[in-house]
């Protein structure tokens, strides 16, 4: 194979850009190891798509930081050390899918359980509130019995 | 790798590399929150990669670039009428209209080469003949 023609082929732009198949990729990583030219025309695109990049670039709002970092840190830790293992992840796309092009608002997973709670807890305040609150007026309006037929007493002993 | 040492790393990339692949991803996805989507998976998932990140025989700002590609690929509808259009497919203005189209279908669509060759009703050493003739022409112009 002449290394010249192999280059000129595009396979280094290929390779860089992920086109090119298993097998290629294979027999590509092979002759980089093997013939030092190639490695010099992969660095030299590689800085090139570099430059590039780095011309075109857009400074993303802060949010998108800090949106990743709340992930980072909720993700669970495995056993090396690390952030999370790739059956999370797969689980982590789930969710992501519903993120791109709608407007769901992603919450903490544990915030399920508190909202259930505090709803539940606000329901039984509300029944007590209405409890006491009806009980409160059954006495008031017992009172007010009272004291009339107390008033009603005090008329009649005057009388006689 | 220790966790805290792991986010460190990514926190690092993110800063040298972030306005580079958000500016990358607004080539393909035009919407803005779309695109700060893909960065957002992108980083977050970073963690577990990183030791891939740093063996490859890419550098670790291509291999960024490789992997943006795919979840863009995989998550976005890319429409390549309107607004999509990356630097490499501007480097291809003047060639060859087959190559430019098999170039575009399997670089900004991610179709396969059996795929573009169905569509053009062609075979799939013609599509990777006429793939590696558009990257030929971009090495031309990148030289």
């Amino acid at each position: 194979m002449n290394i010249e023609d192999y280059i000129e082929s595009g396979v280094v732009e290929a390779y860089a850009l992920g086109l090119l198949t298993k097998n290629e990729q294979a027999n590509f990583e092979k002759q980089l190891s093997e013939i030092p030219q190639l490695r010099h025309e992969l660095k030299t695109l590689e800085t090139q798509l570099e430059y590039m990049a780095f011309e075109n670039k857009v400074q993303p709002a802060t949010a998108v930081w800090t949106e990743i970092s709340n992930r980072i840190h909720e993700m669970p830790v495995t056993a090396d050390g690390n952030n999370a293992s790739k059956d999370s992840a797969k689980n982590t796309d789930t969710l992501e899918i519903y993120g791109v092009s709608n407007t769901q608002i992603r919450v903490h997973k544990y915030w399920r359980p508190a909202f259930i709670a505090i709803f539940i807890l606000s329901k039984i305040f509300l029944a007590l509130a209405i409890f006491y609150y009806i009980s409160y007026r059954q006495s008031a309006k017992q009172m007010e019995r009272l004291e009339l037929q107390l008033k009603a007493q005090q008329i009649q002993g005057n009388v006689k | 790798m220790l966790r805290g040492e792991g986010n460190a790393v990514v926190a690092q990339l993110y800063t040298q590399y972030g306005a580079m692949l958000f500016g990358y991803i607004l080539k393909f996805v035009p919407e803005q929150k779309d695109a700060e989507q893909i960065l957002i998976m992108l980083f977050s998932k970073l963690g577990h990669q990183l030791e891939e990140a740093f063996t490859t025989s890419l550098n670790v700002y291509c291999w960024l670039q490789l992997k943006t590609r795919e979840l863009i690929l995989k998550y976005s509808h890319i429409n390549t009428d309107t607004t999509t259009i990356t630097e490499c497919v501007l480097l291809l203005d003047d060639a060859p209209q087959a190559a430019k189209t098999a170039f575009v279908e399997i670089y900004l669509q991610g179709r396969s080469r059996a795929s573009v060759a169905a569509m053009l009703d062609t075979t799939e050493d013609n599509v990777t003949g006429l793939l590696f003739s558009a990257l030929s022409i971009i090495r031309k112009k990148l030289l």
